[in-house]
């Protein structure tokens, strides 16, 4: 019998193991939630019905010989749209290529398969990862992406459809990625846990190139702990991206019996709403029970910059084709059209001095956050904006966000978990930031969080 | 560059508007200014800080095939 379909993995996988779910039971009841929900909140490309129906019956089948495969055996799953899958369309949340088949299975989405989950959908995405500058949610192909907890706000991006199918509870988990936001801007707007993997940690063989040096993929689930079950089976190294860590990743539920040490960059949060202000306030006196807090001042570089001037070039390189054929004038968000366009006459010497200014970066901030095991912000600044407003109302790199900079231009790991609401009803989140390669260590702090909290256990009504 | 375009900027605009301008509006050619003077703002900020000959960038090179 299938439960709440809000059941963390760890829980649900148990029941499946005992046989008290039935996997094509479970995947049945989630494709028609994708089906008959999906399309309120345009976070479904396509549902891989037929697909999903295979894997279950096989998981089902191994499952009742004992051959179970572990904790997502039989789970279904939603991947962003620009994991490529064979046979089924991969439209990198892009008009032009509504129809597009590419005839091979992102390295992730192999590995999912061999772990036994089931993969029920394609999920809505903001068109090429928000790689055009996009300034307002109404840049994907299935219209703008809306938030379960209100669909007048947005959910969101890039990885919008799956934080919002995770949040409606049309999926258990999915995956998405994240260059500069994309994991933790869903995760904050629709109040479920995201988890942005240290660069290398996760094979990006098969998914849609934005910046090669940026990307991460990662997942988006109920939990920190759903979020270090599915990272285990989609960590490791892989031949056919050569930036992959060598060695497998374990996930370790335990709780360390030791205080963990949380710094927090002074006046972080000074500029961000004041209801996102306040729960942030509140999440970092909650957490004094098992941690200890030190403010910490990150040395002077220019952070945003080098990040910025990393992902403009590369993404002027990626995409240069697609510019240059005029195919950007296909995409839904008009700004997407001629936003592509400036970024091509960035001098090869300004991404070199971003490269060799990065190379400072990463040892300063080792050396800024040696002192402690993460570093603690709201997720994002603000709650979800409204579904037909600007978020953003000037170029991408003229707003502040030093976690994202750091974050993501050092390749740390990250996970946003939900610390609040706001008084309209709309979630906020915090984010721990680690050290490369401790994603343990940030989880078992966000788990620490989610037993002290219960914000992880609402959901958005139906009728939102 | 707030108010006054730089020389750089100006044949730099040229470039974009070379490769692109029959495609977009005057509004968006605006824009598209806009956008140039973040990418050299960011690379005006980028150049306060002092690099030195060594500082390589973080981006490593290995050849490939062969035996190591």
């Amino acid at each position: 019998m299938i439960g709440s379909v809000y059941t963390p993995i760890a829980t649900l996988s148990k029941q499946i193991r005992d046989g008290k779910v039935s996997p094509v039971e479970l995947v049945e009841t989630f494709l028609n939630r994708l089906e008959s929900l999906g399309p309120r909140y345009n976070s479904v490309v396509n549902v891989t019905r037929k697909l999903a129906l295979k894997q279950a019956r096989k998981a089902e089948k191994e499952i009742e010989a004992g051959e179970y495969r572990g904790h997502l055996h039989g789970v279904p799953w939603g991947a962003k749209d620009l994991l490529s899958t064979k046979g089924i369309p991969t439209t990198w949340g892009a008009e032009p290529f509504r129809d597009r088949v590419l005839n091979t299975d992102a390295t992730v989405v192999k590995k999912l398969e061999e772990a036994g989950a089931v993969l029920c959908a394609k999920l809505n995405m903001i068109e090429f990862a928000g790689g055009m500058g996009y300034r307002q949610p109404n840049a994907s192909l299935m219209g703008p992406p809306r938030n379960p907890w209100n669909r007048e706000t947005w959910a969101g991006g890039s990885s919008s459809g799956s934080g919002a199918a995770v949040a409606a509870g049309l999926v258990p988990f999915a995956l998405g990625s994240e260059t500069w936001g994309s994991i933790l801007s869903p995760a904050n707007n629709c109040g479920v846990a995201g988890l942005r993997p240290t660069y290398g940690r996760v094979s990006r063989h098969g998914a849609m190139a934005l910046c090669w040096t940026l990307d991460k993929l990662g997942p988006l689930a109920q939990t920190a702990d759903d979020c270090g079950l599915i990272l285990e089976s989609i960590a490791g190294p892989d031949p056919e991206d050569p930036t992959t860590y060598t060695e497998p990743w374990k996930y370790d539920p335990r709780n360390p019996k030791m205080k963990f040490s949380i710094g927090v960059i002074g006046g972080v949060a000074d500029d961000a709403n004041p209801e996102v202000k306040e729960n942030f306030e509140k999440a970092l006196k909650t957490l004094k029970s098992v941690a200890s807090i030190g403010e910490i001042d990150l040395p002077d570089l220019p952070y945003e910059a080098i990040t910025r001037t990393i992902l403009n070039a590369e993404a002027a390189s990626a995409f240069e084709d697609i510019v240059d054929s005029g195919t950007t004038h296909k995409l839904t968000a008009s700004e997407d059209h001629w936003g592509p366009y400036a970024r091509t006459v960035l001098l090869a010497t300004d991404y070199i001095r971003a490269m060799r200014l990065r190379g400072k970066m990463v040892k300063v901030i080792a050396e800024a956050m040696d002192p402690f095991d993460v570093l603690a912000a709201p997720s994002a600044k603000k709650p979800a904006s409204p579904i037909d407003k600007e978020f953003r109302k000037s170029a991408p790199g003229t707003t502040k966000d030093i976690m994202g900079a750091v974050g993501n231009g050092c390749g740390l790991p990250a996970v946003s978990i939900p610390d609040g609401f706001t008084k309209s009803k709309l979630p906020t989140g915090i984010q721990f930031m680690g050290k490369p390669y401790e994603e343990n260590t940030i989880l078992a702090i966000a788990r620490a969080y989610q037993k002290l909290t219960d914000w992880h256990t609402h959901h958005p009504p139906l009728e939102s | 560059m707030d108010n006054e375009e730089t020389n750089e900027a100006k044949i730099l605009f040229g470039l974009v508007k070379e490769r692109y301008g029959n495609r977009v509006t005057t509004k968006e050619l605006e824009e598209m200014r806009k956008g140039l003077e973040a990418i050299l703002d960011a690379s005006a900020t980028m150049k306060i800080v002092k690099l030195e000959n060594g500082d390589e960038p973080y981006q490593f090179f290995k050849p490939y095939g062969g035996k190591q």
